[in-house]
């Protein structure tokens, strides 16, 4: 991985059209301006990373699963 | 074109439904080709079944949102989704992912990422939401306890 070191307030360019500017440091935590084309998707990683646990988990649905929602259905309507 | 489905065994797809996912789903980003699979072998009834048609195993149940959650209302960049067309309503179609376990009552729906399809371009594309209040991991069971509660 690179690493660079950056003051408050500066910023490094990735490519051409996106730029992550450090905004403020107060402590442990880091406040990061981000300017890209609206057309890039910008996650926080762990909401990421959630999001491909839950279709993995949706993916993993048994045939159990299924016939018990068919049945849920089935008394609802 | 006949494929091997998670859930219905061999199905022979109309190969002019295929939606392509050009970016894949969070997930299974290497899968880009899926088919809608209806539970009672059309439109209507609760689960879609979206399924890959080069990968039995990846199937992912899925929601008409609007049907549990009418004010359900994601917030998502327009660029985001340009790539699959117009944001038409009459030619988009969402959904919600659904995990099932076997304990039903513990069932979620993902209302921060859904999936939108357009029905002209044959184009989806899985959306993170803005908006902070839509859970990864929603109740579905109660939700559904409590709208056919109030439709009754």
């Amino acid at each position: 991985m690179l690493a660079l070191t950056r003051k408050v307030g500066e910023s490094i360019i990735i490519g051409d059209d996106v730029e992550i500017t450090v905004l403020a440091v107060h402590g442990d935590q880091i406040k990061i301006g981000i300017d890209a084309p609206r057309s890039v998707a910008i996650h926080r990683k762990e909401v990421y990373l959630q999001i491909q646990e839950e279709n993995q988990a949706a993916a993993a649905t048994s045939e159990a699963g299924a016939l018990a929602f068919k049945d849920f259905i089935k008394k609802k309507s | 074109m006949e494929i091997m489905t998670k859930h219905f065994g061999n199905v022979d797809i109309d190969e002019t439904k295929v939606i392509t996912f050009e970016d894949g789903i969070f997930g299974f980003k290497e899968m880009k080709d899926f088919i809608l699979l209806y539970d009672q072998g059309e439109e209507g009834g609760a689960l879609v079944w979206l399924q890959a048609v080069k990968d039995p195993k990846t199937c992912l149940p899925l929601i008409n949102p609007m049907m549990w959650f009418p004010d359900y209302a994601p917030e998502v960049e327009d660029d985001l989704i340009a790539s699959i067309g117009q944001l038409d309503p009459k030619v988009l179609d969402i959904f919600t992912v659904v995990v099932i376990p076997d304990k039903i009552e513990q069932m979620t729906t993902n209302l921060k990422a859904p999936i939108l399809i357009n029905r002209e371009t044959k184009k989806g594309r899985q959306v993170i939401a803005n908006d902070e209040t839509y859970d990864i991991r929603h109740n579905l069971y109660q939700q559904m306890k409590l709208m056919s509660k109030g439709g009754e």
